[in-house]
């Protein structure tokens, strides 16, 4: 049921947020550099500017801007805490008990986000975000089979949905970070095929570098999604996924 | 529990020639063995459990590389450290 926050729609509602919060952060990081060009490490502002859209797309203008950074922040903690072996004790002061406060306190953002979503769409809002878009099927679907009859739709509560929104920062902030991260790496050690990229925007953006990218233009740059799909595969952020199989005995 | 790496299919010898080299090429031509063989690209996982978010994820790396090829210049200054990879778990 989640494949409706992916729908072409809703692909071209997220993609007009993140090519503005894009260029919000590239003319902030010009600006710095312009301040100080020494060379810096890039991990951090990437994973900055990742956050800040991906929690932009899922939440819209539901969450606060202060919030967005300290969610941030706390999100960061939750990974550190994350180490390849340690012991699951949340003992108060252990990294594993800090990770939790941490999930906590970005958890009480998310349940407030999707309360305001329902008070919004419920008032006749427009979908902006993810959790808009969520929010309107399962309305739409209610007031179908209030009138068509049939089965009433499940509804989900603030807290289920901002654990599904919590679930899938978790894949924007490390492997999408990790992702556009390589992709900055090798396009600087491979300067033929950055100029290549570049003949490809100017063609379809026909010179024009400030309006915004459309999923149709997207569908029209075949050089520049090889070079995403060949970065992915020599650098893949995810090496390794876990997996664990429950077998239940059904009562029925 | 068993933890497979999908690294392996991603640098097959068999499936992408010069496994190590970055070529951009070997995705343009949809006859190339790269393309033609889908099983062996396990970026986003497989099967049920596949990444729900592949389609958004090729949406917003392409808005974000596209625009920043176009507004901003920028050099990779490589230090010891540059082909070392950081693992966390998450």
């Amino acid at each position: 049921m989640l494949n409706i926050l992916f729908t072409r729609k809703a692909l071209a509602i997220y993609l007009e947020m993140q090519d503005r919060i894009a260029r919000e952060h590239f003319a902030e990081w010009l600006a710095d550099a312009a301040k100080d060009p020494q060379p810096k490490t890039i991990m951090h502002t990437v994973r900055h500017m990742n956050m800040h859209s991906s929690l932009r797309v899922f939440c819209g203008n539901h969450i606060p801007r202060d919030a967005i950074f300290k969610i941030s922040d706390e999100y960061w903690k939750i990974t550190k805490a994350l180490e390849l072996v340690n012991f699951p004790l949340a003992i108060p002061g252990t990294k594993v008990w800090g990770a939790i406060q941490s999930r906590k306190a970005a958890m009480r953002f998310l349940e407030d986000a999707c309360a305001k979503s329902k008070e919004y769409i419920a008032a006749g809002g427009e979908v902006h975000c993810m959790i808009d878009a969520w929010v309107k099927d399962v309305l739409d679907a209610k007031a179908k089979a209030a009138t068509e009859g049939g089965k009433a739709p499940r509804e989900f509560s603030d807290r289920e949905m901002a654990l599904v929104v919590l679930s899938f920062l978790f894949a924007s902030q490390d492997a999408m970070s990790s992702g556009v991260i390589f992709m900055f790496q090798h396009l600087a050690d491979h300067p033929e095929i950055l100029v290549k990229v570049r003949e490809e925007q100017d063609r379809i953006r026909a010179g024009n570098y400030q309006s915004a990218v459309s999923l149709d233009m997207i569908d029209n740059m075949p050089y520049l999604r090889a070079v995403i799909k060949e970065s992915l595969r020599l650098k893949p952020p995810v090496t390794m996924v876990g997996s664990c199989s429950v077998c239940s005995k059904s009562s029925d | 529990m068993i933890i497979p790496s999908i690294y392996p299919s991603l640098h097959d010898p068999n499936v992408y020639e010069d496994p190590h080299i970055l070529m951009p090429e070997r995705w343009l031509d949809p006859e190339s063995k790269a393309n033609t063989t889908p099983r062996n690209y396990l970026v986003f996982g497989a099967g049920p459990h596949r990444c729900i978010g592949v389609e958004y994820t090729l949406m917003s790396m392409a808005c974000t590389m596209g625009t920043a090829a176009c507004l901003m210049d920028w050099e990779h200054i490589r230090t010891p450290d540059s082909d070392e990879i950081q693992m966390i778990a998450t």
